[in-house]
């Protein structure tokens, strides 16, 4: 069954973001009757992980999956961190904004997650700009392709990166305020329900970036 | 500059109705008047582009809270006077002079508690294409309802 997540989104527990999650899940449920189809969000608030969280009971109230990760500085950008585990918080300092992204890569990998830069075309801070000085990331194979609040530009160098460098492309909203939730998902071949399940659709390569609108077609289809 | 809109009750707000489209524009003179009244006489790096390249800018800009305040009337004019019980704006980008600014609104949330009839506004401001973000933000209005007029 085909699942499509919003895999960058971040609700007030973000210092720059002003929605809360029960927010997002009611405009879910407006871009539905729109028409729409999503499945679920992947909340990634930035440098920070809250494990104790429990959104089960919102997310089943709007039949809305709700899973976490986190987006946490580097010193080569952003990257988004997918199926954040306790082990993986006390090889890594969150807060660090300066941390080795490599290293980042290397340990989420050891924990069971994975990581995906964010917004990797992005100008003086996306991973293409460091990749444009040498630096070589071995380890990396997805990077997030659309990212609904970068610019055009921006977007296009990221998808220049994929194609050139042979790399997956993840889609997410970047969500900030409530009604930009759901502007571009990740549409996975597979069944998603958990984190874990979410790196093996990853690891699957089984998915593609897509805009909401191209949903619509699958709802009426 | 000013709409007329009929007067607004909680009632008649959904959850994901949009305002609009709403498009402004702030001229070098404005500015120099909004400056003048704020008490930041010209020139500035609002109103100079030798002093705004000074502090690094490419050119005079519109200030933050003369945005905030447009943003205000904005609202006011479509919901109405002493509606507006929050306004929190993020500034993505420096505003200029003499552009058009494009100014998305959308119902994003709706309550009703002890303090009123809550109606939240998710905000953003763009040039034209939206390719440009200036501001992201959120208002908190409270309305009337229609029961109690």
């Amino acid at each position: 069954m085909t699942t499509y997540l919003d895999l960058h989104c971040h609700s007030v527990a973000s210092d720059d973001s002003r929605a809360t999650v029960l927010q997002y899940l009611k405009w879910i449920n407006v871009l539905r009757k729109r028409g729409f189809t999503i499945d679920g969000i992947v909340l990634t608030e930035h440098r920070k992980f809250d494990y104790d969280i429990d959104y089960s009971q919102l997310a089943a109230e709007y039949g809305v999956l709700v899973l976490k990760g986190a987006e946490l500085d580097t010193c080569f950008g952003h990257m988004l961190v997918y199926n954040v585990t306790k082990g993986l918080g006390k090889d890594i300092d969150f807060g660090d904004v300066k941390m080795d992204g490599r290293d980042l890569i290397q340990a989420a990998k050891h924990h069971g997650g994975i990581v995906v830069p964010a917004h990797p075309g992005r100008f003086g801070i996306g991973l293409v700009e460091y990749m444009e000085q040498g630096v070589e990331f071995p380890d990396l194979a997805i990077v997030e392709r659309v990212n609904a609040g970068s610019k055009p530009e921006e977007n296009e160098r990221a998808e220049t990166l994929c194609d050139n460098g042979g790399y997956l492309g993840t889609a997410g909203s970047d969500a900030h305020l409530a009604s930009h939730i759901g502007r571009a998902v990740t549409e996975f071949k597979a069944t998603v329900r958990t984190e874990p399940e979410l790196v093996e659709a990853l690891m699957s390569g089984e998915f593609r970036p897509i805009y909401i609108e191209e949903t619509a077609a699958a709802t009426i289809g | 500059m000013t709409t007329e809109y009929p007067k607004l009750y909680f009632e008649d707000v959904d959850l994901g109705d949009e305002i609009g489209p709403v498009v402004l524009s702030v001229s070098d003179e404005q500015v120099v008047d909004f400056c003048s009244l704020w008490g930041n006489p010209a020139p500035n790096r609002f109103t100079d582009q030798a002093e705004a390249e000074r502090v690094g800018l490419e050119g005079p800009i519109v200030p933050g809270i003369m945005t905030m305040a447009l943003v205000s009337r904005v609202l006011t004019d479509w919901a109405g006077a002493e509606t507006v019980a929050d306004l929190d704006l993020v500034f993505r980008g420096s505003v200029p002079h003499n552009e058009p600014l494009h100014m998305g609104i959308q119902i994003s949330d709706t309550s009703e508690d002890d303090t009123g009839n809550m109606v939240q506004c998710d905000i953003t401001m763009t040039n034209p294409a939206a390719d440009r973000r200036y501001l992201i933000g959120t208002a908190m209005l409270n309305l009337p309802s229609r029961d109690a007029a």
